[in-house]
């Protein structure tokens, strides 16, 4: 009886989701969610554009738990695909839980390599599981991230990675919580919104787009995590993907 | 024509949201028919009038040098029929019509007023509204048979009396006279006349209350979804606001409510 008032209640922010881990798609995600992040991929190839190298693009979202880092990781993981070269950087220095993604630990990581504790070469990890993808993880957890990630040296990272990589892709925190993200977005070539479908409030999504915008952030899009189809278009579109999949695999 | 356009669209809008939440809608009209049902059950199914109607032919005779004429010079007319049922509406023929019955109080017996209200209830009287010559007693108590055919004989046998001792037509000073005459018409018997009523009752009340709860839900519906300001339909929030989709991320497993994608 409980649950069938909160489903007809409408959902509300459940703060355990922010302790969830991303979801990192192995090969038995299923054929549409694939080719969702291969069809983001091929849009962030011919949005974004290229300076100096490679191409850097902050992840970000309005709330947590809107699947930034979800994003953030499949997207790299399909450039890799492509045969790019790929370094994913945890931003998110308050929060962020990449490395515990690849069963690593945060330290040593961005935040430490900022203030100066540790070198270049001791925050970038290859994945193994993954050629050609690199992650740098959040390092110390701090509370003046946004200082550290306004600073020069985090300007300096940015450009000397995208000179190494075709694609840096940046996890940030959610921008209406905390301003960390403002201080990368303006400093990388594009950014990514993303909202969570039937989760985020389209007012946010527009006032943080304003805010990025404000920042001088080249705002690529938004987009659209979790997503449910309404059960008429999902019978027909199951019936397509299963066709097109079963087409593929011959 | 585009504000005809508008129309439609917001006119199908509102049907997709309603049929998307069909089932609410659908629940809110069974469940208020069932209470409906259940209120016009209740309400009725104890009410059982038992009665008839007695109908009776009001003529009048005339009479010179005291044998009876054929055809008349005279008739009744609305006024005089509206007359007769207020007179057989006064508590002086209830009274009457007590004095036949076993058991009624007497006029200063405790219990009279309210026995005379109950009679005045069961009773009602009205007449042939195009030719005057048509009385009709229809008599109708609740949940007692018995007393329903006590009060049957008894006004078959006042009403007439009654009728004819009081409608009297003055004479025209000559040597006619003219007479009132009662008759019933046919033989009058005791019956249900609310067969069926709570069944009825029972069925008005759930189509009336389902009717308002479909309305009331498909509103509620309505009004809901339009309050809801959630990331929904990304094609029209793009077009709205001016901002690029880049991609739409299925969620992994549709069938799991509480699958998190952080």
């Amino acid at each position: 009886m409980i649950n069938f008032f909160k489903k007809l209640s409408k959902k509300s922010f459940d703060p355990s989701l922010e302790n969830a881990l991303p979801t990192l798609l192995d090969e038995n995600a299923p054929f549409r969610v694939k080719e969702a992040f291969r069809n983001l991929k091929v849009v962030l190839t011919v949005t974004t554009p290229k300076n100096e190298g490679g191409a850097a693009i902050t992840v970000t979202s309005s709330w947590p738990a809107e699947g930034k880092s979800t994003i953030a990781v499949n997207s790299a993981v399909m450039f890799t695909k492509s045969n790019a070269k790929v370094v994913l950087v945890d931003a998110d220095l308050r929060r962020g839980k990449l490395a515990k993604l690849f069963s690593e630990k945060s330290k040593p990581g961005l935040s430490d390599y900022i203030v100066g504790d540790v070198e270049y070469s001791d925050i970038i990890r290859p994945v193994a599981a993954y050629p050609g993808l690199s992650y740098i993880a959040r390092g110390t957890k701090t509370d003046a991230a946004y200082e550290l990630l306004e600073s020069q040296k985090m300007k300096d990272l940015i450009k000397k990675l995208k000179a190494e990589y075709d694609y840096v892709i940046i996890d940030t925190p959610p921008l209406l919580s905390v301003s960390d993200a403002l201080a990368i977005a303006p400093e990388t070539d594009g950014t990514v919104l993303v909202a969570r479908h039937k989760f985020t409030n389209e007012k946010d999504i527009e006032e943080s787009i304003d805010l990025l915008k404000y920042f001088k952030a080249n705002v690529l899009g938004v987009a659209v995590n979790d997503h449910v189809e309404d059960k008429l278009s999902r019978k027909h579109k199951s019936g397509l993907y299963y066709y097109y999949s079963d087409y593929t695999a011959k | 024509m585009e504000r005809q356009d508008q129309n439609e669209i917001d006119l199908s809008h509102v049907f997709r949201v309603i049929l998307k939440r069909l089932w609410i809608v659908i629940v809110a009209t069974v469940a208020a028919a069932i209470v409906g049902g259940v209120f016009g059950y209740v309400r009725y199914h104890d009410k059982n009038y038992y009665g008839t109607t007695i109908t009776y032919d009001v003529s009048i005779v005339s009479y010179v040098d005291g044998n009876q004429q054929n055809g008349t010079n005279y008739s009744y007319t609305d006024k005089h029929m509206t007359r007769m049922t207020e007179l057989l509406s006064e508590d002086l023929f209830m009274e009457e019509l007590m004095s036949g019955i076993d058991g009624a109080p007497k006029r200063d017996e405790a219990g009279f007023g309210a026995y005379v209200s109950a009679l005045k209830s069961a009773l009602h009287f009205s007449y042939n509204e195009e030719n005057f010559n048509g009385l009709y007693v229809t008599i109708r108590v609740l949940n007692n048979e018995k007393f329903a055919n006590t009060l049957l004989k008894r006004v078959e046998e006042e009403v007439p009396l009654y009728v004819q001792e009081h409608m009297i037509i003055p004479t025209s000073g000559d040597t006619t006279k003219y007479q009132t005459t009662c008759e019933e018409q046919s033989i009058a018997t005791i019956g249900l006349m609310n067969g069926g009523q709570t069944r009825r009752e029972a069925v008005k009340f759930a189509l009336i209350l389902g009717a308002a709860a479909f309305v009331i839900s498909c509103i509620a519906v309505v009004i809901a979804d339009s309050t809801d300001k959630r990331l929904r339909n990304y094609e029209k929030f793009s077009e709205r606001y001016g901002i690029t989709v880049l991609g739409v991320i299925p969620r992994l497993n549709e069938n799991t409510e509480t699958e998190v994608q952080k």
